[in-house]
């Protein structure tokens, strides 16, 4: 009995000290000079592209990439902004423009104009002209609707924001909540970017309407959404691209998507990449983002994160182009306003909505 | 009652002295650095009275106190029977009976609360039942643990002797059954409590936008708003809420008592007019804590409208076995520094007076320091140079340790206590030294206690969210956090795999369970013989 107790506080104290000298021998293989270079990677849980997709970065310049992900983009750029200068990682991938301005004020990122730059879509360039970060890919965050259960009952499905308000759509929209939520917070600055001063009228009448607030975005496609789950609701803030998903993930593959956007209601989604100031490898970390913005990668997004590519260049697969729309004119706000205004927003749309 | 209570005079406290010195050295280090940072690094005066004249403050700490103190009465309700029937008789699938209870308590609240979307009828949806049923389903597992292992320390004969000198059930309850479990029942009560104070992914999930604990808003606060400062600020608010509720019940509940006894007690068997009630309460339970793990399987295997097994197939898909990995190296490493943090805790709490009160109130508290407060200290205190952990795969060990090892605490304390001094006296007497005496009396009286701290710090962290989604880590996610990636992704396929890795945690931890079942009960039956 003492031999084992003895045994266990030894394999204790083994563990503790393992995990001592793991940490450390880490630590050494980023800093020293010698051996191969290991960039980290800070990402978001969404982020997923080809799980072997660096293995061509390593290939082509030595330098070894470590994805580290964690949480949310709003969780990512919080904990970014308080790291600000000491950062956990060499990249990081996932601040989007309604993050933007809080990431560019805490001063987060190194500047970088990637070689790439002129095959970018511009309007994302010029989002950060100074290249303090890099855009990486666009989306949209639209109203989708179940188009059997419209053309069963002979309605039409509703095309604008103001055309929600009318009855003939009461009890029928469910939406994530912004506070908590990114295509939540994306779909209020629709509303705001739409009607201006107006958004506030414009939800107390969907109030009225019986709109329903959910607390994230699979509790509002798959708890609520009729298409997608046994719910009632055949309207549903989602994604532009949550149509050709719903093909290509469906086993066997339908021939229609059973989902579609309403394409004046969208809200435009811009992500970006950036290199954390306080790096010790600032020249690979470059690479990185030419590495990130390269066809090659821009390539692999559509049919792993479902986004479009920002590189004008890289081809998107068919099967995602046959299902997946692309409005011509979608709302924006610009990151200033929105880092500028966010917290007020957001504390007006609960008062209004959630007390 | 006194007589009774003065069985356990304090030993020499050398070694409660050093253990207490290691146990408040890893909390300075890993709990009280990271809170403090966060509040010199994040809060100015201001800050405090911007955030404390708010109504909306007192909202939210009004409605975290009233809905834990409902959740815990009516999780005291609906545990009690089947809490009576494992901690007190003696039947076939006893063991499994108490596993399948327990298996609520360690799945991932994220998991759980989506079980529940599907289970319940969606008119109950975001409603106070919904955050109740689900909070009750969590903490079972806490009652029949913490109130039925203090009952199977209960004389059966002692009652019986009473019955046939003429008391009354209730006298016999009053006098026998409750002064032993008082002090149990109080803790249960005080560990639910603090748990459904700061509940988080069951209020966001079930309870809907329009419910908010301190918790989630301090989260929507910090990551959704981007303000820190009010975040901490309500951290704190928590916090002090929390020791004051812990102080109050201490007062309440008073001492515990200590029991003199050598040989484990027979349980008793379950009468013939009880057979009845006996099956009913067990069925009752088994039904409701497996009808969501039941849902989850179902989901695992329906893709779109079909049913199919293509998600299952996809089980040793890479970054699926990769969490799979990922969350079985840090529940073991938790497992294991967390039994021996709560084994010095425990060391130090029964051997020390005041400072073992202290360490005892400390363990408790450290219940309240809500896990994403917690790892976000963590991720922002230990950042420099040899220091900087933030990425390492064990870090998020680490922080598990500190959200599992005070519910250890509370299964150990009590059964520590049970062991009489009469042994240590003779053993010394005898020239066995104190280390000597630890190992060979206390450690080895302790062994089926310490197995269970273990399966349940293992399972505490298989299980663990909060804290995990929020440091980053290097080489693949917790299974959790990957369940809750999936479950944020679209796609009928995607979705199917969430509920297999779901169904798959929640195997898991059911077989853990009887393992640790059977493992005690072998050396139960060892120590008996």
């Amino acid at each position: 009995m003492k031999i084992r107790s003895l045994l266990i506080g030894l394999a204790t104290a083994g563990t503790l000290l393992a995990a001592c000298t793991s940490g450390s021998t880490n630590d050494v293989a980023v800093t020293t000079n010698d051996g191969p270079i290991t960039l980290r990677l800070l990402a978001h849980e969404s982020f997923t592209p080809t799980e072997t997709i660096f293995d061509d970065f390593t290939l082509q310049t030595g330098i070894k990439v470590e994805l580290v992900r964690s949480s949310d983009a709003g969780t990512l750029v919080t904990k970014a902004v308080l790291a600000s200068g000491n950062p956990e990682g060499d990249v990081l991938w996932g601040v989007d423009n309604t993050l933007l301005s809080r990431a560019l004020d805490a001063d987060v990122f190194v500047p970088y104009v990637t070689v790439h730059r002129d095959d970018l879509d511009a309007v994302a360039v010029a989002l950060a002209p100074d290249g303090a970060v890099t855009p990486v890919d666009s989306g949209d965050v639209c109203i989708n609707y179940d188009k059997a259960w419209f053309a069963e009952r002979n309605i039409t499905p509703p095309l604008t924001l103001q055309a929600l308000t009318s009855s003939t759509y009461r009890n029928l929209l469910v939406t994530p909540n912004p506070v908590s939520s990114s295509p939540g917070l994306a779909f209020l600055l629709a509303t705001i970017a739409e009607f201006g001063d107006g958004w506030q009228q414009w939800w107390e009448t969907m109030r009225t309407n019986n709109i329903l607030i959910v607390e994230s975005w699979s509790d509002a496609y798959y708890g609520h959404f009729t298409a997608a789950s046994d719910g009632e609701r055949p309207l549903v803030v989602s994604y532009a691209t949550s149509p050709p998903a719903e093909v290509l993930f469906a086993d066997p593959r339908p021939t229609q998507a059973p989902t579609a956007v309403a394409a004046l209601t969208c809200f435009r989604q811009y992500e970006f990449a950036g290199i954390l100031r306080g790096t010790k490898h600032e020249p690979q970390a470059q690479l990185l983002i030419d590495f990130l913005v390269s066809r090659q990668f821009q390539e692999d997004l559509p049919l792993t994160q479902f986004v479009w590519p920002i590189n004008n260049k890289a081809s998107v697969p068919k099967e995602f182009l046959d299902y997946a729309l692309r409005p011509e004119n979608p709302l924006t706000i610009g990151p200033a306003i929105i880092a500028q205004r966010r917290a007020e927003w957001l504390e007006q749309f609960s008062d209004i909505m959630l007390r | 009652m006194n007589r009774v209570a003065m069985s356990q005079p304090v030993l020499h406290p050398t070694l409660g002295r050093v253990a207490a010195l290691v146990v408040a050295l890893w909390l300075g280090v890993f709990l009280v650095a990271p809170v403090l940072t966060m509040t010199v690094g994040f809060v100015q005066p201001a800050d405090f009275l911007r955030v404390l004249t708010r109504s909306s403050t007192w909202q939210l700490v009004w409605f975290s106190l009233w809905q834990s103190a409902l959740s815990v009465a009516v999780t005291l309700v609906v545990a009690a029977p089947v809490t009576w029937l494992i901690g007190l008789h003696h039947f076939r699938g006893r063991r499994l009976l108490r596993a399948v209870s327990t298996v609520g308590f360690l799945l991932p609240s994220v998991v759980v609360a989506t079980a529940f979307l599907a289970v319940l009828p969606r008119s109950l949806h975001y409603t106070m039942f919904a955050v109740v049923i689900a909070h009750v389903y969590f903490n079972i597992a806490v009652v029949v643990r913490v109130v039925g292992a203090r009952l199977e320390l209960l004389d059966v004969q002692l009652m019986n002797a009473a019955r046939t000198l003429g008391a009354s059930p209730t006298v016999v309850w009053r006098t026998i059954v409750w002064p032993l479990i008082r002090g149990a029942t109080v803790a249960a009560a005080a560990v639910i409590f603090l748990y459904c104070f700061s509940s988080f992914a069951v209020i966001r999930v079930l309870g809907g936008p329009r419910r908010s604990t301190l918790e989630s808003d301090i989260a929507l606060r910090a990551f959704g708003i981007g303000d820190i400062s009010a975040a901490t600020v309500l951290a704190l608010v928590q916090l002090v809420i929390v020791v004051g509720v812990i102080g109050v019940v201490r007062r309440l509940s008073g001492r515990e008592h200590g029991l003199s006894r050598l040989a484990t007690l027979p349980l008793t068997t379950v009468m013939h007019r009880q057979r009845l009630f006996a099956i009913g309460v067990a069925g009752a339970t088994a039904t409701f804590v497996l009808l969501p793990i039941a849902a989850l399987l179902w989901r695992s295997v329906q893709v779109g409208d079909a049913s199919s097994l293509a998600a299952w197939r996809t089980v040793f898909d890479t970054s699926l076995t990769a969490s799979i990995r990922a969350s079985a190296r840090t529940a073991l490493l938790a497992g294991v520094l967390g039994v021996a943090l709560a084994v010095l805790t425990t060391l130090a709490v029964v051997r020390l007076g005041t400072i073992g009160r202290l360490i005892d109130m400390l363990s408790i508290v450290v219940l309240a320091v809500s896990p994403v407060t917690l790892g976000l200290g963590l991720v922002l205190t230990f950042d420099v140079g040899w220091f900087d952990w933030r990425a390492q795969w064990w870090f998020v060990a680490v922080a598990h340790t500190l959200v599992a090892f005070p519910l250890a605490v509370r299964v150990l304390v009590p059964a520590w206590r049970t062991t009489p001094i009469g042994l240590h006296q003779a053993a010394a007497v005898l020239g066995a030294g104190e280390l000597r005496r630890l190992v060979d009396i206390d450690l080895r009286r302790m062994r089926p206690a310490i197995v269970a701290s273990l399966g349940l710090i293992v399972a505490v962290s298989l299980g663990e969210f909060g804290a995990a989604s929020l440091m980053s880590r290097a080489g693949g996610e917790t299974m959790p956090v990957m369940i809750a990636r999936l479950l944020s992704r679209t796609g009928d396929l995607v979705r199917a795999q969430a509920f297999v890795l779901a169904s798959l945690l929640a195997v898991v931890c059911i077989a853990a369970l009887v393992l640790v079942e059977f493992a005690l009960g072998k050396s139960d039956h060892v120590a008996r013989r």
